[in-house]
């Protein structure tokens, strides 16, 4: 835990969010610690990703507050990063221009490091198109990280990837997050995924937090036994049937 | 290496198999013993060209023509991408103008010779203003339809990432629709030669048009041939050059 003062800490109070008349988050009450790693998981329109919109400051809450390092959220700022589903770089500009935008001043020395931190050094002077998915997100990543952020938010990252890659990936993220001390929250469907990951792993159902879990198992994580214990309680709170879980139970 | 090599000048000498053969046939046409009156001897336009090009007549014509065309497509052209940046970017603007243009759009343009030449004679200007009219329109759909169609994904990772809305316009909107922008100027140097042609028959003292308009009066077919000749001709060039322009412009896109 020493390196973890390099993340903020993130504290959601009674939040609401409607649209129109229809609300998609009703009461949650989060604490998140700095440098935690965080998933958060839940059936598609469950109002998981709108979490992590008003995290970010791209939506605004109807009530509530959301309190990052002790100060009311206003706004999007650079202290809080964004990785979407699709990689979003732009086609016209190089690799490591993509990264540069995401460092402070456009600093080409800090997006070349980032570049190294995902392993795609080589990488910098490409084009995006001639990359693959994975690279793609890499680099999509490398942009989030180049400007040092304190708190990185992840939405369904690796959603679009193949399996294989997706293993990658999430070592990959659990290292930079290891080494970087940032505070995370990923928002996931995989629920593996998010106990392979998580320290902590919240459950998103009909716009409330149903499950709140710490994951105490040992860094770097194999999945097991002992995660397939999380994963069976964590699914049977998302699919909202405790006693019928038995009869799939392997 | 080698059979690299051969499809290279294949793809080379294809696209030009029919026009050789249509010249081909065009002789076999005009043989001894068949009726040239329909269509002239290839050779008499070869001719025609050599005494034109040699009392300097054909590049006047042409270089007339050229100026008139690249005059008319400047103005059309930036008046078509100010409105259309214009109209794409802010709501007020868009309400205000979209309907008028898209109104205007539908007129077809050979209408309204007749009242551009009441209101600037036949002098200069009414060619220009013509072309200029022509080309605004496939450059201003375009553009604004490319820059409607901007990525809202990627306007939204620029907010993430702080950019300034000037950054956001020279990254993201001014790219993002470089391309549909070059499909709109491609369209226009066809409209653009279309225009020229119309406007140089029926109000004008120089240029192809005229030339056509002339020899047609005195049925010098050799003269009307030539002057359909040089209109493929730039209509190529043209083409060539916008293909160019988007090869230099648009490295990033895959192919």
């Amino acid at each position: 835990m020493e390196d973890k003062a390099n993340g903020y800490s993130i504290k959601i109070e009674k939040l609401v969010k409607k649209f129109g008349n229809l609300i998609v988050l009703n009461n949650i009450n989060l604490e998140i610690n700095p440098g935690e790693f965080v998933a958060i998981v839940g059936k598609s329109g469950c109002g998981k990703s709108t979490l992590l919109r008003l995290i970010e400051g791209l939506d605004t809450l109807t009530e509530g507050s959301i309190k990052i390092n002790g100060k009311e959220k206003e706004g999007v700022d650079s202290n809080i990063r964004f990785v979407f589903q699709e990689p979003r770089l732009l086609p016209w500009k190089k690799v490591l221009k993509n990264v540069q935008l995401g460092a402070h001043h456009q600093n080409e020395a800090l997006a070349s490091e980032a570049l190294e931190n995902v392993g795609l050094k080589d990488k910098e002077d490409v084009w995006p198109y001639t990359l693959s998915g994975g690279q793609k997100q890499r680099v999509s990543l490398a942009r989030a990280l180049a400007g040092h952020p304190k708190v990185l938010l992840l939405d369904e990252p690796l959603g679009a990837l193949d399996a294989l890659t997706r293993l990658d990936m999430q070592e990959l993220i659990e290292k930079l997050w290891a080494n970087l001390g940032f505070s995370a929250i990923i928002v996931t469907h995989d629920v593996s995924e998010a106990v392979k990951l998580a320290d902590r792993v919240i459950v998103i159902d009909e716009n409330e937090i149903r499950l709140d879990i710490k994951i105490q198992l040992t860094r770097p994580r194999v999945t097991g036994n002992d995660s397939s214990y999380y994963e069976k309680i964590i699914l049977s709170n998302i699919m909202n049937q405790e006693e019928t879980t038995k009869d799939y139970a392997i | 290496m080698a059979w690299k090599k051969t499809a290279k000048i294949v793809r080379l000498i294809v696209p030009w198999l029919v026009p050789i053969l249509v010249i081909i046939l065009w002789y076999y046409e005009t043989l001894p013993g068949k009726n040239t009156t329909l269509l002239p001897v290839p050779d008499k336009v070869l001719q025609r060209t050599v005494t034109m090009i040699e009392d300097g007549s054909l590049w006047e014509y042409i270089s007339i023509s050229a100026i008139r065309a690249g005059k008319g497509l400047l103005l059309g052209g930036m008046v078509g991408l100010i409105l259309a940046f214009a109209t794409g970017l802010s709501k007020i603007l868009n309400l205000a103008l979209n309907t008028t243009i898209q109104m205007l759009r539908t007129i077809p343009i050979l209408a309204i010779i007749s009242l551009m030449i009441i209101w600037f004679g036949i002098g200069e200007e009414v060619k220009v203003y013509m072309v200029a009219f022509g080309v605004f329109f496939p450059i201003y759909i375009n553009t604004y339809h490319g820059i409607k169609s901007i990525d809202k994904g990627l306007m939204e990772m620029g907010r993430v990432y702080g950019l300034k809305p000037i950054k956001i316009f020279a990254d993201i909107i001014l790219p993002g629709t470089l391309p549909s922008m070059l499909v709109g100027f491609r369209l226009s140097l066809g409209t653009m030669w279309l225009v020229l042609i119309a406007a140089e028959q029926i109000a004008t003292d120089a240029g192809i048009g005229y030339m056509a308009m002339t020899a047609r009066e005195l049925l010098q077919m050799d003269k009307i041939v030539l002057a359909i000749i040089l209109y493929a001709i730039l209509g190529k060039l043209s083409d060539v050059a916008a293909t160019f322009l988007e090869k230099i412009l648009i490295r990033w896109r895959e192919t």
